[in-house]
């Protein structure tokens, strides 16, 4: 038996070096962390698209009292002149603190929302003024600037600071929730590219009867396994070097005139816990990846060309793209019984922990979670690996459901 | 896991390297192997012979542990067949294939590595077969470039690299041009030259009656014939000879032999007969000597495609009634 098993680190080896080699996964590798500041900057600018042009709103104003009142902005400019094709009308038709609703703005267009939010606080502000003169108190506005108390809630985790530690670990909920998002969608990710990749090698040794070779060599459990195991590490090799990428912004944001992180953001990554976070991502998305990417194997193994596939991998990307949904449903009220149950289940696990990740989650629940997980893995592999064994040398016709069954008892 | 079952046979001490007893291979819904016993001598070339399903592949497979056998057993010089022994067999499959984006000698080293070698042995020898071939020039490039006579050779390479002492070779000859096939055949025997056990499936009986020293032909799942090469075909012998003579005539009657055929060429008259089956070799070269002027007397020994023929259709005969 001694060996045997040296023989999986080389096919570990091969199925690693072969991937990171290739230039597709160099390519990938750099461009995505461009490609995505390039989405989030191209976001912004597309925003701003626009706002430069001037829009006309015409005031046709028969008490003839609020048109002063309307104050230009960059973007709308008032006018009482009548316009050739003003961007909005907006008619006034007699007082509104005794008549609220005397006014309309009227558009061929769908009003942006702070067209009517600039009318709206303009006319308000000179409103509210106007009713408090009519009470005749002396310094009325004062008094009322006074009574003004502002209450500014922050959302403060329990047990996160450290009592000793005079910097509170404060978790803002919006870092927390934006930082959770993108990682529930890169390990849905990561586990949709990774699982495919296995699904197309194990097909590939298949549909070349390369297999034949390589199993009167080694064990089918041991090119399972090798092959799990070697693609998962390019993942985490590819997430390593985006997290180190990520790592190295940051921390030159530190240093001034870096407008591409600001130094607020990187605080709060760190408020997240962000190293804390990327290891539990490395975390579930071994045990996520074992999963799926052992269906995925099974499924290869028993197809016998990429379109008999379909009806095989249907069922389990409605799954990912369920545990997907599940998170960002999660999302909205992460410490809910859904995201909880959901964190729980091992198929939906590794996605859903994601989001609840930087909100902090409780360690007993964390370690039966990833308990949970762990287990679910050794079942599927052992699973996988039956179906897989009797599948890969199986050409002819695909096997029913039934068969796949039988093939499990073997 | 299915071990020998009670105690192995004491094998006499023959030169038997490798020796299948009742092995039986069941799929859902069909025997794929029923009982098949097949002994394989020692540093010999053996043909396992049958038509397309046979149970060929199957066997095959079993002999590489591959696949288990449902029952029986497969020993190695008597031995019952341990997980090591792969690292003793060469196997080149009938269905080729190698990785098509992977670079050629990358591939080789990476599957000899897998038969036991270091990557500092595989590469040396690799190289080595790799000029031998004279496909040295292509090591570095992607099997996908190379034509399919240049893959078939990186994947004959692949099965002896790790020299081992049994070569399994499943339809050698498929996909190669007969340059190309000479070359394989001359390796097959410079194998056995130095002391290699081979056993290879074809259905090119020519090839079996060239390298072949022992057959074994398995038909309907079933090891229906085997033996040497020379005494399976003098056993199908069917008693017809042929002559050739100086006269137009050939003198003699039915109860020595009948006339099947007859032609001339070059002033020489040329019969075929039957002999009759009552009457030895012997008597009948006295008897027909005696009457005609024979130039040339030979019997006709069937080829081992005859005797495929005549095998699997009489099974298929069998069958019928």
């Amino acid at each position: 038996m001694k060996n045997i098993r040296p023989k999986m680190w080389i096919i570990i080896e091969r199925e690693y070096m072969t991937r990171v080699r290739k230039k597709s996964f160099i390519v990938m590798t750099i461009l995505m962390p461009l490609l995505f500041i390039g989405l989030s900057v191209g976001t912004v600018f597309l925003a701003r698209i626009g706002e430069g042009k001037e829009r006309i709103i015409q005031v046709i104003d028969h008490t003839g009292e609020y048109f002063a009142v309307l104050k230009n902005d960059g973007q709308y400019r008032f006018t009482e002149d009548a316009v050739e094709s003003p961007y909005a009308c907006l008619v006034i038709t007699g007082d509104l603190l005794e008549n609220p609703k005397a006014v309309s703005l009227l558009s061929e267009y769908h009003i942006a929302a702070e067209a009517e939010n600039l009318i709206n606080s303009q006319l308000n502000d000179y409103l509210r003024n106007k009713k408090l003169s009519s009470y005749n108190i002396a310094n009325i506005r004062e008094i009322i600037r006074d009574s003004r108390i502002n209450i500014n809630l922050k959302g403060e985790k329990f047990g996160s600071a450290d009592a000793s530690s005079s910097k509170q670990a404060i978790s803002s909920t919006e870092t927390a929730s934006a930082v959770g998002m993108i990682f529930t969608f890169l390990i849905y990710l990561f586990i949709m590219i990774y699982g495919n990749m296995v699904l197309h090698g194990v097909m590939e040794e298949k549909t070349n009867r390369i297999v034949e070779i390589i199993i009167s060599s080694v064990k089918p459990f041991d090119l399972m396994i090798g092959k799990l195991i070697g693609i998962g590490l390019v993942g985490i090799t590819q997430f390593g070097v985006w997290v180190t990428f990520v790592a190295l912004l940051s921390t030159s944001a530190t240093i001034p005139g870096n407008s591409l992180f600001p130094a607020g953001i990187a605080g709060s990554l760190a408020d997240v816990g962000l190293m804390r976070l990327c290891l539990f991502f490395v975390l579930f998305f071994v045990g996520g990846y074992m999963i799926y990417a052992s269906f995925f194997a099974a499924i290869g193994a028993v197809i016998n060309s990429a379109e008999d596939s379909q009806q095989y991998i249907t069922p389990i990307t409605i799954l990912i793209v369920f545990a997907f949904f599940a998170g960002s449903y999660g999302a909205q009220n992460p410490d809910g019984p859904f995201a909880f149950w959901a964190s729980l289940i091992p198929f939906t696990s590794p996605i859903v922990m994601m989001i609840r990740l930087p909100f902090g989650v409780p360690w007993p629940e964390l370690l039966l979670s990833v308990v949970l997980l762990f287990a679910t893995v050794i079942a599927t592999v052992r699973l996988a690996a039956k179906i897989y064994l009797t599948g890969v040398l199986m050409y002819g016709k695909k096997p029913t459901w039934g068969e796949l069954a039988r093939w499990l008892r073997y | 896991m299915h071990g020998w079952v009670g105690a192995p046979p004491v094998t006499f001490q023959n030169m038997c390297f490798l020796e299948t007893i009742d092995v039986v291979k069941k799929y859902s819904g069909h025997t794929a192997l029923d009982k098949v016993s097949i002994k394989v001598p020692e540093n010999s070339v053996f043909g396992l012979l049958g038509p397309n399903g046979a149970g060929k592949t199957t066997l095959i497979r079993i002999i590489n542990r591959i696949t288990a056998p449902d029952a029986g057993a497969v020993l190695f010089h008597g031995i019952p067949s341990q997980p090591e022994d792969v690292y003793r067999i060469g196997y080149l499959p009938e269905e080729r294939g190698l990785y098509r984006k992977m670079r050629a000698g990358e591939q080789a080293v990476y599957l000899a590595r897998l038969k036991g070698l270091t990557a500092k042995e595989a590469t040396a020898r690799l190289k080595e077969l790799f000029h031998r071939f004279d496909i040295i020039a292509w090591w570095n490039r992607r099997l996908e470039e190379l034509s399919k006579g240049m893959q078939q050779k990186v994947q004959f390479i692949t099965a002896i690299a790790h020299r081992p002492e049994l070569l399994i070779f499943d339809e050698p000859f498929s996909g190669f041009d007969p340059l190309n096939a000479e070359l394989i055949k001359n390796e097959i025997l410079r194998l056995k030259s130095e002391g290699k056990t081979i056993i290879f499936s074809t259905h090119n009986m020519a090839s079996v009656e060239e390298l072949c020293d022992e057959i074994a032909l398995i038909d309907h799942a079933k090891a229906v014939l085997s033996g040497g090469v020379a005494e399976i075909r003098s056993r199908f012998r069917q008693d017809i000879f042929r002559l050739k003579t100086e006269n137009e005539t050939l003198v003699s009657d039915d109860s020595l032999c009948k006339i099947i055929d007859r032609s001339k060429y070059c002033g020489a008259y040329f019969f075929r007969v039957k002999k009759h089956p009552a009457i030895n070799n012997a008597e009948f070269i006295t008897r027909i000597v005696k009457d005609n002027r024979i130039l040339t007397f030979e019997e006709e020994i069937p080829s081992m495609n005859d005797v495929f023929i005549q095998t699997v259709n009489g099974a298929k005969d069998d069958e019928k009634y």
